[in-house]
């Protein structure tokens, strides 16, 4: 039993005093970062990263990966109490984990999200545990072509997540798409739509699109309808989830937590891909799909489950391989790299106080966090209480400064101010923003990974179906194209989703 | 209440964070630095350029008694954090770590924000690196030799990843092709990481990169790393350069430090002393030499001439390989 041996090793190592304190500390901090909007976990970890390198190894990474998924779970609070996406991973949770707020249900929300993500932790961490040196080789199927064909999936699903017109979820993602192609072309180093400004050169700013388009269209619209909030107000004794919403909460977070361990394992933002794949797919399996976007306890649980999944599995390429699938394993890759210990496959070998202590740290990690945001759901549900003459100003002034420290510039507040104005416009039209953003984040890769396989191929179409992954993946698509297109099965759709008409 | 808890926390996040990076420090008499220092680094957090930086940053914090800011404004081939220190006070509170790319920018892109080397100072160079050439399993070729025959008898088959235009990889392989007369053709990505993966993964053939992001993948034998771009045997592997091959090919990386022009020569002068006491430890020494690194403590007028005469080297490799500003 080297597995559970191993495992013995790694608590041994993440259970000592030193270890704990400051796995506590870094769930703290990354809870704290994730509530704040605009502060990512990548800019932080980035500025406390001279501090672990007076630590041991092991301690400076526990604390890392702890800021690292304490803001995953952070970020879902905002999203569910203020409607705000503090990281894109949680774009999903605010479409219906907002609404299961406004209906007073914010505490079974918070609830759900913090149960689903350790369920999903938990299982992350064995599959890290039993399978890392086998899992980490799924990465290396993936290559340009399977991408092209996993972006075309994932945004014929993202017309699926709109609802209402489906003339609308089409518009929305091709709005997307193109803001997506400001800035310099990967290929050519052409720059396209930068009006000559130089700012404009690395696309336009993803956190002042989704501040935008949802905090701040949602602070505008609230305000314009001069009304009291259509927020029913939370009885404490209410707080917890009923045994119906945690029965229909319980599969959606096993589908979640299977699909975000897999996506995870992706470079490249696997963990917010999984969040919209999660979200589609229950979407589509739904008894009740016109629930989706009004409070869908399943359009919850899926997505926090899958995103907390693929966060974790997304350690597995830096462990055994020394293969960054993100910013953040980067700067682990670096933290090791100061201590002299190079990453790769030998990590498990040379050190494995340190890989397999990490390990235990991140079950140990997710626990803390279960325990420390479970007796704060009352308190921050209080805060959807407050008035809005309080609370606004508050989201304004910490989303500015936000957006300032992203790039020290005021330019990321103007395009959140501007896009502010085109979601008051899509609110009006009744269009959905969250193909926007999937559009606007998917569309670039896609139009990448595309003309890099056509590089490869000297120009030659065959590449896309010469590769299984590839086949199986633009079949898929298809046939929710045709699902979507055929008259008579739209007819049908069109009963099915009929919610705004 | 939860604003007052909110803020509580981050106040005690932030003490414990300048409580601890101030820790150590010997205060010396000295006008600079008065506040902590700013270094940018114009890549990504995590890469090369980073790693670097870690080596000699603590220790000059240390030295000077203020915290020295490790800042990450990556974007446009290093010319975002490049414009964000010629806007910065010419004091010596702002400094810029730069790779090989600053000379190459000049020759790739029309307006550039700021002028080179005009509107800076070089303070010390502060490393200089080979590439090592990965290339990945499967192929028929053991050494550079039966690799150029293969792209002879092979013409336009072969693919080499680069970390997108005006990187030092892709001047690399433009120069490898010219000197040896192969066409191995570039595909592009956004970072030498994405790069790396494919070539791993088998869908391009080859990557030129640092010895330290091409180990991992020669361990566990996704690539074999045959060749490298500078001269000599590199590393435990004794690795052979491209140049034994292929004559006059040579191709070094390196990094600098800069400020903005109109730093004062004192500034300067005692940042260039520091350097050179801190390059001159054992310890710094063996980290530096663990990468197959050289660390170089460089005068200012030293770094002047290197920058001049690269910027005249990446001219002709651009213009051999016939990219035009953009």
């Amino acid at each position: 039993m080297d597995f559970l041996n191993n495992l013995g090793l790694g608590f041994e190592a993440a259970l000592s005093l030193n270890n704990l304190t400051f796995c506590f500390i870094g769930v703290l901090v990354g809870t704290a970062i994730g509530i704040l909007p605009g502060l990512g976990p990548l800019a932080t970890i980035a500025m406390l990263l001279p501090l672990t390198y007076s630590l041991e190894p092991v301690t400076g990474l526990i604390m890392i990966s702890g800021i690292y998924y304490g803001a995953q779970y952070g970020g879902s609070t905002t999203a569910i109490l203020v409607n705000l996406p503090g990281e894109s991973s949680s774009v999903v949770s605010c479409l219906d984990g907002h609404q299961m707020a406004r209906k007073g249900r914010a505490g079974a929300a918070l609830a759900i999200a913090a149960l689903g993500s350790f369920f999903a932790g938990t299982i992350a961490t064995m599959l890290i545990a039993a399978f890392s040196p086998i899992l980490a080789e799924v990465a290396f199927l993936f290559g340009p072509v399977e991408y092209f064909a996993m972006m075309v999936l994932g945004l014929t699903a993202a017309t699926l997540l709109a609802h209402g017109s489906f003339i609308k979820g089409v518009a929305m993602v091709l709005t997307g798409l193109i803001l997506g192609l400001v800035g310099a072309d990967v290929n050519s180093g052409t720059y396209r739509f930068t009006f000559g400004s130089f700012s404009l050169t690395e696309g336009i700013e993803f956190v002042a699109v989704a501040m935008g388009l949802f905090a701040f269209t949602d602070i505008v619209t609230n305000i314009r309808g001069d009304q009291a909030r259509e927020v029913t107000t939370p009885s404490l004794r209410n707080l917890w989830l009923n045994r119906r919403e945690a029965t229909e909460a319980a599969f959606p977070v096993i589908r979640g937590t299977a699909i975000g361990s897999v996506l995870g394992l992706l470079p490249g933002g696997g963990a917010m891909i999984s969040s919209f794949a999660s979200y589609a797919i229950e979407k589509r399996l739904a008894k009740r799909p016109q629930e989706f976007g009004h409070g869908a306890i399943a359009g919850l649980a899926g997505p926090e489950a899958a995103n907390n999944a693929g966060a974790q599995t997304s350690f597995i390429p830096m462990l055994t391989l020394g293969i960054p699938s993100n910013g953040v394993m980067a700067l682990m890759i670096g933290a090791l790299m100061v201590h002299n210990i190079a990453p790769g496959p030998y990590v498990m070998v040379s050190n494995p106080e340190v890989f397999w202590g990490l390990i235990a740290s991140m079950w140990i990690g997710n626990a803390m966090l279960v325990i420390l945001n479970l007796p704060l759901i009352p308190l921050w549900v209080r805060l959807i209480q407050v008035h809005y003459w309080i609370l606004y100003p508050i989201i304004l002034t910490v989303c500015c400064v936000g957006l300032f420290s992203i790039e020290n510039s005021l330019l990321p507040i103007y395009f959140a101010a501007g896009f502010t104005l085109v979601g008051c416009l899509f609110w009006r039209f009744r269009a959905e923003a969250a193909p926007l953003l999937l559009g606007f984040i998917l569309g670039p890769l896609m139009e990448e990974h595309f003309r890099r396989a056509l590089l490869l191929s000297n120009g030659d179409l065959a590449i896309f179906y010469q590769s299984p992954l590839s086949i199986v993946m633009l079949s898929i698509a298809a046939v929710m194209c045709l699902v979507i297109v055929l008259p008579q099965i739209r007819r049908g759709r069109s009963v099915a989703f009929t919610e705004d008409a | 209440m939860v604003q007052i808890i909110r803020r509580l926390t981050l106040a005690a996040a932030v003490a414990v964070a300048s409580a601890l990076s101030t820790t150590g420090a010997v205060a010396q008499n000295a006008p600079y630095p008065t506040k902590p220092i700013k270094l940018i680094i114009p890549y990504a957090p995590g890469g090369g350029t980073d790693a670097v930086a870690a080596v000699f940053s603590d220790k000059m914090a240390k030295k000077f008694g203020q915290p020295v800011v490790k800042e990450n404004h990556a974007g446009s081939n290093s010319v975002i954090g490049t414009t964000l220190l010629a806007d910065s006070a010419p004091d010596g509170h702002t400094l810029l770590v730069v790779t090989g790319a600053i000379a190459n920018n000049p020759f790739l892109y029309a307006k550039l924000p700021y002028k080179t080397p005009e509107s800076f100072v070089p303070v010390s160079i502060l490393t200089a690196y080979p590439f090592v050439l990965g290339i990945r399993s499967g192929l028929p070729f053991k050494n550079m030799q039966e690799l150029i025959d293969y792209a002879k008898a092979n013409p336009g088959k072969l693919t080499a990843g680069t970390p997108g235009r005006g990187a030092g990889a892709q001047l690399a392989l433009g120069l490898l092709n010219k000197s040896a007369g192969i066409q191995i053709r570039e595909i592009p990505f956004k970072g030498a990481g994405d790069s790396l993966n494919n070539v791993a993964g088998g869908f391009v053939d080859m990557v030129f990169s640092g010895y330290e992001t091409v180990r991992p993948f020669a361990e566990s034998g996704k690539m074999k790393a045959f060749a490298h771009t500078g001269t000599g045997l590199l590393g435990s592997e004794k690795i052979p350069a491209i140049g034994d091959t292929v004559p006059d090919f040579e191709y070094q990386n390196w990094l600098a430090l800069i400020a903005p022009a109109g730093t004062p020569a004192a500034v300067t002068d005692k940042l260039n002393r520091t350097l050179k006491e801190i390059f001159a430890e054992q310890d710094t020494k063996d980290r530096l030499a663990g990468q197959n690194i050289m660390g170089i403590a460089s005068s200012s007028a030293e770094a002047r001439n290197y920058l001049a005469k690269e910027m005249a080297t990446s001219k002709t490799i651009i213009e051999s390989i016939g990219l035009k500003p953009e």
